[in-house]
């Protein structure tokens, strides 16, 4: 028997109608449970730990739908600001923001969603994916 | 060009690998392509981040593939001896330049639960144009911030 070549597909080039959610997020237990619920609902996910990585990842030419970012992170970038150039940069990526330290209404960016940490994640993950349908 | 071939000898099916690796770019590239291979994959930006996965009994790993030069508290050999000495349940992969990530996480995949021949060039290109369009972009951001600026002066 040959030997199989197996292709694996990059996170850039995703099964056709999967859409690609970023996923940034400081604590990485937290992360860990928001991607994988998000992975298991068939989404493509790309993982950041701060603003910055999350830029990298942006900056990257990967294609991204949705991200869904904390607004407490470590990073260079203020993690407002960083909503704010996703919406300046991106107009068509849809923005969710989680906080533990924010109400919605200080919220400085138009935003598509806000969860209040700790949040449900079940919850999230329903609003992603009515936001996206 | 280096080609692996699956021996077939070990038997990886479900097993968790926990990727640690500061260069968002590989950690991405390299988890996914473990992903698309069957793994489960955690993803770890650093020691500290590894450290708190592997204290936590309740997340099962398998395998841990992590770089040699990392910011935070520990190098990658300083969390390969944590390992050894509180995990020794895990296998632990130390690789210390990209090639290494790639060859590693390709060694993994022919030995993996979709086992076959694997390409580690193909997953090389393919951090190499994520790299470079990164560098381009940044390049474009700072001309547009310069040129908004001296328009600005006008």
């Amino acid at each position: 028997m040959g030997a199989i070549l197996n292709a694996a597909r990059p996170i850039g080039n995703p099964q056709p109608g999967r859409l690609t959610i970023l996923v940034v997020e400081d604590e990485i237990l937290l992360r860990m449970i928001v991607t994988d619920e998000l992975r298991k609902q068939d989404f493509n996910v790309a993982e950041a730990a701060n603003a910055d990585e999350a830029l990298s990842i942006i900056h990257s030419g990967i294609p991204i739908h949705l991200v869904l970012t904390d607004v407490k992170m470590s990073g260079t970038q203020d993690d407002l600001s960083f909503a704010g150039t996703i919406r300046a940069d991106y107009p068509d990526v849809k923005v969710v923001v989680a906080s533990g330290h924010l109400v919605e209404n200080e919220l400085v960016e138009d935003v598509d969603g806000f969860f209040r940490k700790p949040y449900d994640v079940s919850n999230l993950v329903r609003f992603i994916k009515a936001l996206l349908d | 060009m280096t080609k692996i071939v699956n021996t077939g000898a070990i038997n990886r099916a479900a097993q968790t690998v926990l990727v640690v690796e500061d260069e968002v770019l590989v950690r991405m590239a390299v988890s996914q392509q473990l992903r698309e291979c069957g793994y489960n994959v955690v993803e770890a930006t650093d020691a500290d981040e590894a450290l708190t996965v592997l204290q936590k009994h309740d997340v099962i790993l398998h395998i841990v593939l992590s770089d040699v030069e990392m910011p935070g508290s520990m190098d990658g050999f300083a969390l390969a001896k944590w390992i050894r000495k509180n995990r020794p349940d895990l296998e632990v992969i130390l690789t210390g330049s990209v090639a290494r990530a790639v060859n590693a996480a390709m060694e993994l995949c022919t030995s993996g639960p979709v086992p076959g021949q694997y390409e580690p060039h193909n997953l090389l290109e393919y951090i190499r144009r994520l790299k470079a369009t990164r560098a381009a972009r940044k390049i474009l951001g700072r001309w547009r911030e310069l040129t908004a600026r001296m328009q600005k002066r006008r």
